[in-house]
């Protein structure tokens, strides 16, 4: 589940590359600078960031201090696995969505608009995305769980 | 002497030492032990209600917009065979030298290490293409991996290296905060662009010095000609264009016309185009290319994340006062404190890769050095310089485990110590050089 979704942001990366080059075209060959353009590069760009963060979890591809890891047993690896995932991964999970909803909800009650001439009229809908990244580390961290344990 | 914020380090280097994702480990321990705090009364809750603002910081900041885009561009020219096809094209054209393949290897990896910027990519890239062919030619093992070793830590210091980019954005807030303090109210910037320029002169030095060293250390070489590097071949055709795309990135940044960011843009663009000349650009490769550059993009800003939670509750904590007082127990003047932190921060290399020191340790010491009156580029490419040394100093060094990984059997890991060592001197020689002359940082 986090794995489909990671692999659905991962494929907005020809989006992003194509915002930032529609800029550089605007600004260079035109002369015009577009504060909104730039700007939703900025939200594609935390869509990829938290939006991957499960998958590259599934996939393991976040950095380890593996110093002792690398050489450990899979049992010691297992255990600590699920040891970081309830104490590490959760407890931030936790805080981090808990103090997320107010932040974000005090964004939607306003209607923000960005505070950039020329920017984008829905700031609300950017820190929403702050949520990405909660809910689909705790989908990996289940994930995770479930097929160490089942 | 503070004692809290004394117990939450410790508590997080051993928590990292179980081997749990640094991201989530940084951020885990460090909010466990502030709801330990809030019950026992030395941490205010109300500090957690600035997180979600500082991932929205994060989200919003535009030099970091470059990662990605550097990122694509690194992986493409890897995925596509570009990087493969310029290493063989360029060893030809040195195959009746004695060091041929060896200068080949120097020349393309500074040319890629500009490109991915993390150590284990780069070192289990070259690993793989060029360390069998070295061995084949007869190269002595001890030398073929100190080199494939240590080349492959060139992307830290290189412009334009993800390092440098993350390593800017981490100093430009310092040298903000370190200004704060000392209130001056015309304040001074550093920008990524700052340490792309600080960066050329030591790096080519760094360059110049591994060519210079093997070429003479393989003078007098009994080589093997390989039919594998036999045949024709236009290197120009090969080397231009990826040549050209790194100078036209890194000459707009330079010149101030491009920011890291657009200039990022410009190169990812231009590796793709470059695939597609080369007949290698399809959708499995842009497809491939975006999943390799979304994970370790995410990767990177986790650990961003990570550090910032960390930063928050260690200062909440009074781990700013623990600094302060560090720095008034280190006897003798600037220098000793510059040298102690280039230490520490050598010794935390051989655990922390470049990202973590970046923005878990850096953050801390820098403002208390450049209130000192140490000038903020210089600074950063001494400990820029003094990390990539780190990654190759036996027998922590992240290089050398990198290439043990993909290293055959017959390399033993007493080779790669031993083969590493000179190229460790000459790390240590430039960075002694721009110490005493800091004019060498343009």
């Amino acid at each position: 589940m986090s794995d489909y979704l990671g692999r659905i942001f991962a494929r907005l990366i020809p989006l992003l590359l194509t915002l930032v080059l529609v800029v550089v075209i605007g600004r260079y060959f035109f002369g015009i600078g577009r504060v909104d353009v730039q700007e939703l590069a900025l939200y594609v760009h935390g869509l990829i960031f938290l939006g991957c963060a499960g998958w590259a979890y599934s996939e393991d591809e976040h950095v380890r201090v593996d110093v002792i890891y690398r050489n450990s047993s899979p049992r010691y690896k297992k255990l600590v696995n699920t040891f970081g995932t309830i104490f590490f991964l959760f407890p931030m999970i936790g805080v981090l969505g808990y103090y997320a909803i107010d932040f974000v909800s005090a964004s939607w009650s306003v209607q923000e608009i960005s505070t950039e001439p020329g920017g984008l009229t829905i700031v609300y809908i950017q820190k929403s995305f702050i949520f990405l990244f909660p809910i689909v580390l705790v989908i990996a961290g289940i994930k995770e769980l479930h097929n160490t344990w089942k | 002497m503070e004692i809290i914020p004394i117990i939450l380090i410790i508590l997080i280097c051993a928590a990292l030492l179980l081997g749990y994702p640094v991201a989530f480990t940084l951020a885990g321990t460090s909010i466990l032990f502030a709801i330990l705090g809030i019950s026992l009364d030395f941490f205010d809750p109300n500090l957690f209600k600035t997180l979600p603002m500082r991932i929205f910081g994060i989200m919003n900041n535009q030099t970091l917009l470059a990662v990605p885009l550097f990122v694509f561009m690194g992986v493409i020219l890897e995925k596509s065979g570009i990087a493969a096809k310029m290493l063989r094209d360029m060893a030809m054209v040195f195959r009746n030298t004695n060091s041929g393949l060896s200068i080949s290897i120097i020349i393309v990896g500074a040319l890629l290490a500009a490109s991915t910027g993390i150590v284990g990519a780069t070192v289990v890239t070259m690993g793989l293409m060029s360390l069998p062919a070295m061995l084949k030619q007869g190269y002595e093992k001890d030398f073929a991996s100190g080199l494939v070793a240590s080349t492959g830590t060139l992307g830290q210091i290189i412009p334009p290296s993800i390092a440098l980019v993350l390593l800017g954005d981490v100093m430009s807030n310092a040298y903000q905060r370190a200004q704060n303090n000392m209130g001056v109210f015309s304040q001074e910037t550093v920008s990524v662009g700052d340490l792309f320029v600080g960066a050329i002169v030591p790096g080519l030095m760094i360059v110049v010095g591994y060519l210079i060293y093997t070429i003479i250390i393989n003078r007098k070489k009994e080589f093997i000609r390989s039919e594998e590097i036999d045949g024709e071949t236009n290197i120009l055709k090969t080397l231009f264009p990826p040549a050209a795309l790194i100078f036209v990135v890194l000459g707009s940044i330079i010149a101030g016309i491009a920011t890291p960011t657009e200039a990022a843009g410009v190169g990812a663009f231009g590796a793709l185009i470059i695939a597609g000349l080369n007949g290698g650009a399809n959708l499995e490769l842009l497809r491939a290319t975006s999943y390799k550059a979304a994970t370790v993009t995410t990767m990177i800003f986790s650990i961003l994340i990570g550090a910032s939670i960390f930063s928050l509750i260690f200062r909440g904590v009074g781990g700013d006062l623990l600094v302060d007082q560090i720095f008034e127990m280190i006897p003798g003047g600037k220098y000793t404190a510059l040298l102690f932190i280039l230490i520490a921060i050598f010794l935390f290399g051989f655990i922390l890769d470049f990202i973590e020191i970046c923005y878990v340790i850096i953050p801390l010491v820098a403002p208390p050095l450049l209130m000192m009156g140490f000038d903020p580029v210089w600074l950063g490419i001494l400990m820029a310089i003094n990390l990539q040394t780190s990654f190759l100093t036996p027998p922590f060094g992240f290089s050398l485990f990198y290439l043990r990984g993909v290293a055959d059997q017959s390399i033993k890991t007493t080779d790669i110590y031993k083969g590493v060592i000179p190229f460790i001197v000459i790390q240590l020689a430039v960075l002694l050089l721009v110490i005493i002359f800091p004019s060498l940082i343009l």
